[in-house]
């Protein structure tokens, strides 16, 4: 597989502590590649040492098969980013501040426009940067991260501040983006759904690890999900645990994961010899979140 | 380079450190210009232009340097900046160059227009009020010489005191540097050692002794180059956390 962005043990300690150990990425061309961890994770850090703000404590990391450590004005070249809040000079308009960049990467000044146009901020763009809002800070910054329409677009939470519309907005942009011109996206974030609605494939960091890296529909795949809504949810679940399942309440429904030798009516069979009154039962996809909790063991099952 | 040299002036369109640029010569000239006013017995234009690069050289220029200096920085830090602009394809030190050019322009700058305030207060003066008589041949060609000598010695403490700047985060630390290296300088200015204190240096181009200024502004222009040569290296190789 031909990568956007690889790396091979990579790791970055601060003082004795890894905020990064040991990450073996493999970021395919073209596509959105999701990067998904919550607060502290290790994302922001590996972002660092993609771009070369960083250098790794141990392992390496490629953009396009280029060494970062060695060639980084080589990768750079290739890369627009956006790593935390946009770093924007307040008393400078939107436009000059753009501009600075242009001028650094040596593009035409009608690059400017462009990028302005498809983040929807031309008509703001002669307005000074302190005065604007978090969502309008934000969306710049993805601009001068398009400028000259790089082959890797690394976004470091990039739907950060912004309200539903926004967020919105941002999806369906990073969406487009491989679309229109074969440009590899990768994109951190904390909120499962954002990575769901819009990655290919997905990474998931936890405490400095990658746990899972691979495309989204093999993630979600696994084994099938039932979602059964019962009274008695506590007594169901016990006896599902008997039967061998591993019920876990969501809401009001319990969710059982079933394997190969199970079916769904088995299960109903199960709880209505039981004397139970099962109110509904349908198969369910699992979602990110279900991997997600399986492989950080964050929430153990309602009978383990 | 010259891209990067511009990107840092562009920048500094609508800052502070702009406007510290213009504040600062021009207290000087104001200072200068309303003593000339309180006099009653007449003084010489030499001792005039003196007084003005006296306080230059111990006090407005390292305060000037100190605060330029953490602008500038600051202008990069407070927004994180260095996110952006260190991830672009440019070396890095030449990043580190462009800014320690435009700052030491702009004290250049603060230079050249001391030297027409102090003069202009003074004809100013004397326009002004007519009791105000300042005797004895302008000291044109002379003053220059001597800002022109402060400048140069200056060139070491505007590169340490821009290492710090840029090195910390906080402006705390480069600005308890400047204020602890100016006072120091105000405090132990006869100090034997002060040929070799960066923020004393500048002081030394009004020494009697031509000896020690020549020394003194060596060790600051000589001192200030290698500096900025280990300040390029160091910062260069730094990371961006
Ligand atoms: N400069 C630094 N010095 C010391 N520790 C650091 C530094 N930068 C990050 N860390 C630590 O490394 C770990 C990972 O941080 P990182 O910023 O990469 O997480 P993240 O996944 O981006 O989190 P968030 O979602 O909050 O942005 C954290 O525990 C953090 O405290
Ligand atoms: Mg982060």
């Amino acid at each position: 597989m031909a990568t956007a962005i690889e790396s091979t043990g990579l790791t970055k300690r601060f003082g004795a502590r890894a905020a990064v150990d040991g990450v073996d990425l493999a970021a395919p061309r073209g596509g959105v590649y999701g990067f998904l961890g919550r607060n502290g994770a290790g994302k922001t850090t590996t972002i660092r040492l993609i771009l070369g703000l960083l250098r790794p404590s141990a392992g390496e990391v490629r953009v396009f098969g280029e060494p970062v450590g060695a060639r980084r004005l080589k990768t750079a070249a290739m890369i627009g980013s956006l790593v935390e809040t946009p770093a924007l000079y307040d008393h400078l308009t939107g436009r000059e501040n753009l501009d600075l960049t242009r001028r650094i990467l040596a593009l035409p000044k009608t690059e400017i426009d462009r990028v302005l146009e498809v983040v929807d901020l031309a008509g703001a763009a002669g307005r000074r940067v302190g005065g604007y809002s978090l969502g309008m800070r934000q969306r710049l910054g993805l601009a001068r991260a398009l400028l000259g329409g790089p082959r890797l677009l690394v976004l470091d939470e990039p739907t950060n501040g912004l309200d539903p519309d926004g967020i919105r907005d941002m999806r369906r942009l990073i969406r487009s983006l491989p679309e229109q011109g074969g440009v590899t996206v990768f994109v951190s974030s904390h909120l499962l759904a954002e990575v769901e609605q819009t990655a290919d494939h997905v990474g998931l960091m936890h405490e400095g690890r990658l746990l899972a890296q691979t495309s989204l529909r093999e993630l979600k795949g696994g084994p099938a999900e039932l979602e059964i809504e019962v009274d008695e949810a506590e007594r169901a679940a016990a006896l599902l645990a008997q039967a061998g399942l591993s019920a876990r309440r969501e809401d009001a429904a319990l969710r059982v994961r079933l394997p190969a030798e199970w079916t769904a009516a088995a299960v109903n069979r199960l709880l209505v010899g039981a004397d139970l009154a099962v109110q509904r039962l349908a198969p369910r996809q699992r979602s990110l979140e279900d991997v997600y909790l399986d492989l950080t063991g964050a929430r153990a099952p309602l009978n383990a | 380079m010259l891209t990067l040299i511009h990107v840092e002036l562009a920048k500094l369109k609508r800052s502070l450190a702009l406007l510290l640029c213009v504040a600062a010569p021009a207290c000087v000239a104001a200072l200068c210009f309303m003593m000339a006013l309180r006099r009653d017995t007449p003084a010489t234009w030499e001792l005039f232009a003196v007084n003005g690069e006296v306080m230059w050289a111990y006090f407005m220029l390292p305060m000037t340097v100190t605060a330029l200096t953490v602008l500038v920085a600051q202008m990069e830090h407070a927004p994180k900046a260095w996110n952006h602009l260190l991830a672009l394809p440019v070396l890095r030190w030449k990043v580190f160059l462009a800014k320690a050019l435009v700052v030491l322009g702009l004290v250049a700058l603060m230079s050249v227009a001391l030297y027409g305030g102090v003069f202009g207060a003074g004809l100013l003066a004397e326009r002004l009020k007519p009791g105000v008589q300042l005797t004895g041949p302008i000291p044109l060609a002379h003053s220059a010489r001597i800002l022109a000598a402060m400048y140069a010695g200056a060139l070491l403490m505007v590169v340490v005191q821009l290492w710090a700047a840029l090195r910390f985060r906080s402006f705390v630390v480069p600005l308890i540097l400047g204020i602890a290296g100016t006072f120091a300088a105000v405090a132990a200015t006869a100090a034997e050692e002060g040929v070799f204190f960066p923020w004393l240096i500048p002081v030394n181009a009004l020494a009697h002794d031509p000896e020690r200024a020549a020394v003194a502004l060596s060790v600051g222009f000589f001192g200030g180059l290698a500096a900025l040569v280990a300040m390029l290296l160091h910062l260069g190789r730094h990371e961006v956390v």
